[in-house]
């Protein structure tokens, strides 16, 4: 999937942000159960189409099942008693649905967003420019900072350094951060004689506009609108065949 | 030390984000074109310290020092943590977005804590190594506690009883991380006045 097929950076991002607060908003396991399902298949679809290995995919949702695994051990397991609790089991399911399906969906929304695209999209949905500024500045600070740890690690390891459970590793690794602050404050003392010689006074963002939402192609507002209506549909279906379920048979 | 999306409920969420963007305001009234080079490698900083696994037991800590970049940076830190989660979120799926404003709440406010208390001591302790390590060590208490405490009380007022349990693994789960925060805090606090005093008195 091109760069110039993905849909508009705010839509991309007002998307993730829709279905991360409507999961934050769901109770019904079964709506949760639907959700987790749909976002399953977007996510693989999209990671294929985007050529991005899926086991890039598995490793996100590794990261937050992390989590979900301390959920499982302490919200249905009754310590006191060794036993297991109905309610607990069931909050368990929700929250472990509600993480995965939010990492899902974000995954697949924000698939191949940089840093800056994330912060031209944040200041076009009206967070501050200064944030922007800030944000583009910290992913190029980022990029400089990788390098200096990785030159100051091989260092490390080229003098036998091995991280262990020992006083010794602690000291290092204090040692290196430190180093990195002290790299960190060299170094923005430069750029900042550089802003001044460069006359840049002010925190605007000198990045491209966006185009106006009204001038956007129709294909980019399918996203968002695709996004509410499956949300919708999976709040409103199991309510649907529920009420159907018990209505009184002729 | 991350609250995944998806456990919190709503009016926690917008609760904490409201927290949150209070702070925000305040730490973009101090972000001028000569604290924004700082600013931005501070992110870059806190963002590379949060990818750094110091093992402890069969498993690892991660830092946070969320203590250490209060007392350097005070209500900028609001900011700079903001980035930081933005990027780990973006990036490596580490928190997320509908839990931003509660993640950078509960790191950001008790690192603000950490700079008005101790900020003054500091300049005047520049001569001890001792007094470095000790402010250092107070920085990370203030920094962790703050933010297991804070993290503690979302989870409890989502007010589902089963939660407690979680609460309660959550805070004793922090105390390794206290521990190697703490010393790795009072070890760079104390390399910083000999090497860099000057980080200290602006």
């Amino acid at each position: 999937m091109s760069h110039e097929h993905r849909a508009d950076g705010r839509l991309r991002v007002a998307s993730a942000l829709l279905v991360s607060l409507a999961a934050a908003m769901i109770r019904s396991i079964d709506t949760l159960l639907i959700l987790f399902l749909v976002a399953l298949i977007a996510a693989t679809v999209v990671t294929t189409k985007s050529k991005i290995p899926l086991a890039v995919l598995a490793k996100r949702l590794a990261v937050v099942n992390f989590f979900v695994l301390w959920v499982w051990l302490t919200i249905p397991i009754n310590w006191g008693s060794f036993s297991l609790s109905e309610t607990g089991i069931a909050l368990a399911v929700q929250i472990a649905l509600r993480v995965n399906v939010i990492a899902l969906a974000v995954s697949s929304l924000l698939v191949g967003m940089s840093g800056i695209d994330f912060a031209r999209a944040l200041v076009a949905l009206g967070l501050p420019q200064s944030l922007g500024t800030l944000l583009a500045l910290s992913v190029r600070a980022l990029v400089l900072l990788e390098n200096t740890r990785a030159r100051l690690e091989q260092a490390m390891r080229a003098r036998g350094y091995r991280s262990t459970m020992s006083t010794r590793t602690i000291r290092v690794n204090a040692q290196l951060v430190a180093c990195l602050i002290v790299h960190a404050l060299v170094r923005s003392e430069r750029i900042r004689l550089g802003f001044i010689a460069r006359g840049y006074t002010d925190l605007r963002w000198p990045s491209r506009q966006h185009s106006h939402w009204y001038s956007l192609p129709v294909r980019n507002w399918i996203l968002l609108i695709s996004v509410a209506v499956i949300i919708v549909a999976t709040v409103t279906l199991p309510i649907f065949f529920n009420q159907y379920d018990h209505a009184p048979l002729p | 030390m991350h609250l995944a999306d998806g456990i919190l409920n709503l009016p926690t969420l917008i609760g904490s984000a409201a927290g949150a963007a209070a702070g925000l305001a305040i730490g973009f009234r101090q972000l001028t074109p000569k604290t924004l080079p700082s600013a931005a490698l501070f992110a870059a900083v806190f963002f590379i310290v949060g990818t750094l696994h110091v093992p402890i037991g069969i498993g690892s800590v991660h830092l946070i020092l969320n203590g250490l970049i209060g007392l350097l940076l005070g209500w900028l830190a609001f900011p700079v943590i903001f980035v930081a989660l933005v990027l780990q979120a973006l990036l490596f799926s580490f928190g997320g977005f509908a839990v931003l404003g509660a993640n950078l709440l509960l790191l950001a406010a008790p690192a603000v804590v950490a700079h008005y208390a101790l900020r003054s001591t500091i300049v005047e302790s520049l001569h001890s190594q001792r007094r470095l390590m000790l402010l250092g060590l107070c920085a990370a208490t203030i920094g962790i506690g703050g933010a297991s405490i804070i993290a503690m009380t979302m989870l409890w007022s989502t007010g589902q009883q089963e939660l407690l349990n979680l609460v309660v693994l959550f805070g004793v789960a922090q105390l390794p991380v206290w521990l190697v925060d703490a010393t790795i805090s009072a070890l760079v606090v104390a390399a910083l006045g000999r090497t860099l005093p000057s980080v200290f008195q602006k």
